[in-house]
């Protein structure tokens, strides 16, 4: 036996005695010596003494508050510690303790407390830059907040003009120069007329002169502006899918550019995580999460983040994904359509209708609607471009391994022309040639349907691909669309803002299908920067309830499995220490959400995501493992590494919520906080107190990412 | 940090806990049911089962057989204990057709997937400005207040997701679990006494945020949280450990492989079949098990005979016979159906497409009256002769078995008044 095992041993012994009251004065030196000389002891000797408290609080407080809690409900067979009092009645016991286990605890203490835990409550200072109520007001003395109907002090000037200005002319950024040019801007704004390729400057000014004319319309007056937190967090989930740090917040936060808005998206749009982010989603739209199609995934999300990386025009990956042949190894984009070209390719048909254009044909084969008897051709017109496309299956040897593999293929067939045939719903088969939006192509062989369906989606001035990807887009960022649900566009569903969503679509063909820019008028439109917060003069925009949104807030969305999962990994602070292929990251990732996904098994790939706002998810985050790491005291987190460093207890605090909430504590929290932290650390044995100081910020790190302000994007 | 405390912690640590700390008013939020003595289970407890046929069925190959039709297919009818016959590949469940009826003249106008899952479920059809909810949520917002004891979800959805509760809030949300019961992230990594301080604090957290305004959300998921505890600390989670029945009653619903057409594996809807048992058995109102595999475009004989039948004959002729068995059949609704049907015309592949405008569904149990064909097709099943049936006229029979009032209006979140099962009459057949 090495001398350390027989130092254990011997410490163990010595503990045991020191809980029973049994230590006699020359044990407890020897406790002492044992203690001062070595780390690991102190640490098994913290451990059990906590562990001995425990059992111990356990047992003393379930014998006085059983009458006040009526009979206690039945145990279940697994008690393994109620089993465990019972059989050890010595713990029952007042322990008294001996002189010799205080002076080593005031000694442990003295050696370990190296900040300083104990401060007692104190009022923390003003600085709470989260306090909504305060932050509002500052935000509406730099910026007219509510153009009510009554003349304001501002004269002519609209607020969101000014922003407009403020936001995106960085040479006419200071504020001499902001009345001038509002004027010109609202000049240009109100002058619908002006031609379609317009500046930045110009549509965000079209943007919000629109919603402003219908919140007028509705006799609302818009939220307040969010103040800088709030903002900067939704942008950070909306545009890379997760959370900021809290040196990115707190940068973000202290900083007086009056420009940093328009540059922190600017940032987030060159970010990797961009690429990630809108991917993910567009694999998930287009393939989904069920493992049988993982290949396919793999394959079209490699595709996509080549097209987000340069930041591809979406007519243009279209058309890729729509006229992909080959296998996914000679061609990424082919993964999309190998997903879904069984079954005749009607999921095919179906789900790049929703995707692309924005329409639910699928479900007019049987339902009834005014427009149903042309909506069922057009399915099957639109159905009829892949019938030359066939999935072919290649096996062959490799021939180093001797293994065999299968290579599946998107196949034009030379020799299938003619229309596609099908039930119509009083039982007759009908042929459907290959039309789209009126335009009938050539029928025979010699035709590849799909490359020219990808050409004739993007057809036009205003191809239904542009509007389509600019309502989903919007919904994306506000929570819902123009049209809801987004992709179930048509006549009989018509948009909450038809001009702003044609005025939109037709600046995204004339942007050559910049996502980026799209992306920048929308988060930088003066109703992306309002509040979440319903006020009383704007209850009545209430999509949630089934009102039509009026945009003067942003609605509060709840956040993708994958938001989570990346903003529990930004809290933990290990994302900035992995240094992975984005691949393995992935598939950590994928493999991890599967819990949550649901696949039907049909032949039309349908799939849910069963996570937001259940109970499976609450246990997740109150009990999984990626909780667990992130509110480890292990170092390297970000939990472990502020516990462990020197700062103050209130600044600890601040950086926990800031961590998890992009905010400040309030100033009900902090008082709160800081009641419970004291009274656990006096409450504590002597030598556990660092201990119970580190637990209760866990605690409060826990509570922080448990609560809904964490899984809402708001 | 790896302390040597035990796991797991069971209500009345917790309560320990929460009783001694100062924390015990905020966390208290968080806890539905002090009462003592909660697992008391009575058998008496309404209930209803689902068994959803996820992808559509073709029940003109099943429950409404077409001999001598050029539709009829490859399988022949036999006779049952009711008075009906049903496919020859459904010979067990024959054995227990005087407990359940067949209503064959279903008819609806949704043939797409999402669009008549939604439907069957909810008995309305889509629509953008509102979202119905599921009928395990109705049933669950209207029994679970009156089970206090009842610690668990008060509607769970075995093998598949159900339907979401729509206007009635995500705390009538199904609970998924697999159907081996096993229920992730459920046991506390951490020590006893200190769930009650987390909970205190969230408590504070979560008033910040709620009365910030911001609509449905931060409350919904302060009450899904409430639940989420109530089922850390629960006994009654013991119901979810289906591995715990004797090898004889899982044999009886296929459980472990074995018999025709089984394959290696386990019968993953019979073992959710046998959860739903156990599940009814302790209190829980609504229990929806999914079976797919029935989108059966191609090859559709062969699937029938080989997999999906025997699987589902077996599973579903357990279940009514336990139930039976132990005297909870009376209490319990049994409902089977799908989507939608399948076309009764075979298509190139052998196989049968969407089809919505005749088809059937089966219900029984709960005092409902069994052994009954209630409507009919026409001789090659492409139409319905005399009374045809939606699902509202299904869930509303189920309502009256469970003894909720016909006449029970809820509200949307917009103040719309929306009748129970969308208003339909129960089926006069079903209910005497």
């Amino acid at each position: 036996m090495s001398t350390a095992q027989n130092r254990q041993t011997e410490l163990l012994k010595l503990l045991e005695a020191a809980c029973e009251d049994r230590l006699s004065g020359e044990q407890s030196v020897r406790l002492e010596e044992l203690l001062t000389g070595n780390d690991s002891a102190r640490k098994l000797y913290r451990e059990y003494m906590l562990l001995h408290g425990l059992l111990y609080w356990d047992t003393a407080v379930s014998s006085e508050s059983t009458a006040e809690l009526g009979e206690p409900v039945k145990l279940a067979s697994s008690q393994t510690l109620s089993t465990r009092e019972l059989s050890t009645p010595r713990r029952l016991k007042k322990v008294s303790w001996t002189v010799g286990v205080v002076a080593v605890m005031a000694l442990i203490v003295g050696v370990l407390l190296t900040g300083d835990p104990v401060n007692g409550p104190q009022s923390s200072p003003s600085e709470t830059l989260a306090n909504t109520e305060q932050s509002s007001t500052d935000q509406s003395s730099e910026v007219p907040s509510d153009k009510t109907p009554v003349a304001s002090n501002n004269g002519t000037r609209k607020p969101a003009e000014i922003r407009a200005v403020v936001g995106l002319e960085p040479q006419k950024s200071n504020t001499t120069e902001q009345s001038d040019n509002s004027t010109t801007v609202a000049e240009n704004s109100s002058d619908k007329t002006i031609s379609v390729g317009a500046s930045d400057t110009t549509i965000l000014s079209l943007v919000n002169t629109e919603l402003r004319s219908s919140w007028d319309a509705n006799q609302i007056v818009p939220s307040p502006q969010a103040d800088d937190a709030e903002w900067l967090r939704r942008v950070h989930l909306d545009l890379i899918g997760q959370i900021p740090t809290v040196d990115e917040a707190s940068r973000f936060l202290a900083s007086k550019d009056s420009r940093k808005r328009e540059k922190l998206v600017e940032t987030l749009l060159q970010r990797s995580e961009y690429i990630t982010n809108w991917s993910t989603i567009w694999a998930n739209l287009m393939v989904g999460r069920t493992p049988d199609r993982a290949e396919y995934r793999e394959a079209l999300t490699k595709f996509l983040r080549d097209s987000f990386r340069e930041n591809r025009p979406w007519d243009k990956i279209v058309t890729s994904v729509i006229s992909a042949e080959g296998s996914t190894q000679d061609n990424l984009a082919s993964g999309f359509l190998l997903a879904h070209v069984s079954n005749q390719a009607v999921p095919a048909t179906a789900i790049a209708s929703r995707l692309f254009l924005g329409t639910n044909v699928q479900c007019t084969q049987c339902h009834d609607h005014p427009f149903n008897d042309s909506k069922q051709n057009q399915f099957w017109e639109l159905n009829s471009f892949f019938k030359q496309t066939e999935k072919v299956v290649e096996r062959h040897r490799d021939p180093t391994t001797g293994n065999m593999l299968q290579t599946v293929s998107l196949v034009t067939k030379p020799d299938a022309d003619g229309p596609t045939f099908f039930e119509n719903r009083q039982g007759r088969v009908q042929p459907a040639f290959p039309i789209y939006n009126g335009v009938k192509i050539n029928d025979d062989a010699s035709t590849n349907r799909r490359e020219e369906l990808a050409k004739l989606l993007s057809a036009g001035e205003k191809p239904q691909i542009a509007e389509a990807f600019v309502n989903r887009t919007w919904k994306h960022f506000f929570g819902f669309g123009f049209t809801n649900p987004v992709d179930d566009m048509g006549p009989h569903n018509p948009a909450s803002h038809p001009e702003l969503l044609d005025r939109l679509a037709r600046e995204f063909v004339a942007s050559g299908y910049d996502q980026k820019r799209l992306m920048k008028w929308i988060c930088l439109s003066d109703a992306y920067g309002r509040t979440s917060r319903l006020t009383d003069v704007n209850d009545i925009d209430n999509p949630e309830l089934g009102e039509i949104p009026l945009f003067s807030r942003v609605y509060v969305k709840t956040m993708s499995v994958e938001q989570v999962y990346n903003s529990l990994l930004v809290a933990t602070g290990v994302l900035e220490m992995q240094n992975g292929s984005w691949e393995a990251v992935e598939e950590q990732r994928n493999q991890w959400l599967q819990q949550f996904i649901h696949a039907y098994e049909t032949e039309e790939n349908n799939e849910d995501t069963h996570f937001s706002g259940t109970i499976a998810q609450a246990l997740m985050l109150m009990n999984g493992d990626l909780m667990e790491e992130a509110i480890s005291y292990k170092s390297p987190t970000f939990f472990g590494n502020l516990i462990a460093s020197n700062t103050s207890d209130q600044e600890k605090i601040r950086q926990l919520a800031l961590s998890a909430l992009t905010r400040y504590p309030t100033d009900r929290e902090m008082t709160m906080i800081r009641k419970m932290v004291s009274q656990n650390v006096a409450n504590s044995r002597n030598g556990q107190q660092r201990e119970r100081y580190a637990q209760s910020l866990q605690d409060i790190f826990w509570a922080y990412l448990n609560s809904s302000e964490f899984v809402l994007v708001h | 940090m790896n302390l040597p405390v035990p796991d797991g912690m069971d209500r009345r640590h917790f309560m320990r806990h929460m009783a001694a700390g100062a924390t015990i008013l905020p966390a208290m939020q968080f806890i539905n049911h002090v009462k003592a003595n909660a697992q008391t289970v009575r058998k008496n407890q309404k209930a209803c089962i689902l068994l959803w046929m996820s992808g559509g069925p073709p029940t003109i190959d099943i429950w409404d057989l077409k001999p001598g039709s050029k539709n009829g297919g490859e399988f022949q009818p036999v006779s049952t204990k009711g008075d009906m016959q049903i496919s020859e590949h459904m010979s067990k469940t024959a054995g227990v057709m005087d407990e359940l009826s067949i209503v064959r003249s279903m008819s609806t106008r949704e043939a797409d997937h999402g669009r008549g899952r939604y439907f069957m479920h909810t008995s309305y059809v889509p629509n953008p400005t509102v979202i119905h909810p599921t009928f395990g949520s109705v049933v669950s917002h209207e029994l679970a207040s009156s089970r206090k004891d009842l610690e668990i979800p008060s509607f769970v959805s075995v093998g598949g997701s159900s339907m979401g509760p729509g206007y009635l809030g995500m705390s009538h949300a199904p609970f998924m679990v697999q159907s081996n019961g096993q229920i992730r992230n459920a046991g506390q990594s951490n020590e006893t006494g200190r769930l009650g301080q987390r909970l205190a604090m969230l408590g504070e957290i979560e008033s910040n945020f709620i009365n910030s305004n911001r609509g449905e959300f931060p409350k919904a998921h302060k009450e899904v949280y409430q639940k989420a505890v109530n089922l850390m600390t629960s006994d009654q989670m013991r119901a979810f450990e289906v591995a715990q029945e004797s090898d004889q009653v899982k044999q009886m619903y296929g459980v472990g492989g074995g018999g025709a057409g089984m394959g290696m594996g386990a019968n993953r809807f019979g073992e959710g079949c046998l959860l739903a048992r156990r599940l009814v058995e302790s209190g829980v109102p609504f229990v929806e098990v999914d079976m797919g595999g029935w989108d059966l475009h191609n090859d559709v004989f062969n699937t029938l005979r080989d997999q999906r039948l025997p699987q589902l004959d077996t599973a579903m002729s357990a279940l009514v016979a336990d139930l039976k068995m132990r005297g909870l059949l009376e209490h319990t609704t049994i409902v089977w159906m799908g989507e939608f049907g399948r076309t009764p015309r075979i298509n190139q592949n052998v196989g049968r497409d969407h089809w919505a405008a005749s088809w059937s569904a089966v219900v029984g149990g709960g005092g409902l009256k069994g052994g009954q064909a209630i409507g009919a097709t026409d001789k090659d099943g492409v139409g319905i002769e005399g009374q045809s049936y939606v699902p509202g006229n299904i869930w509303a029979s189920v309502a009256h078995a469970l003894g909720i009032p016909l006449d029970t209006v809820h509200t949307s979140k917009r103040g719309r008044p929306m009748k129970l099962a969308n208003g339909q009459p129960p089926i006069a057949e079903l209910i005497g």
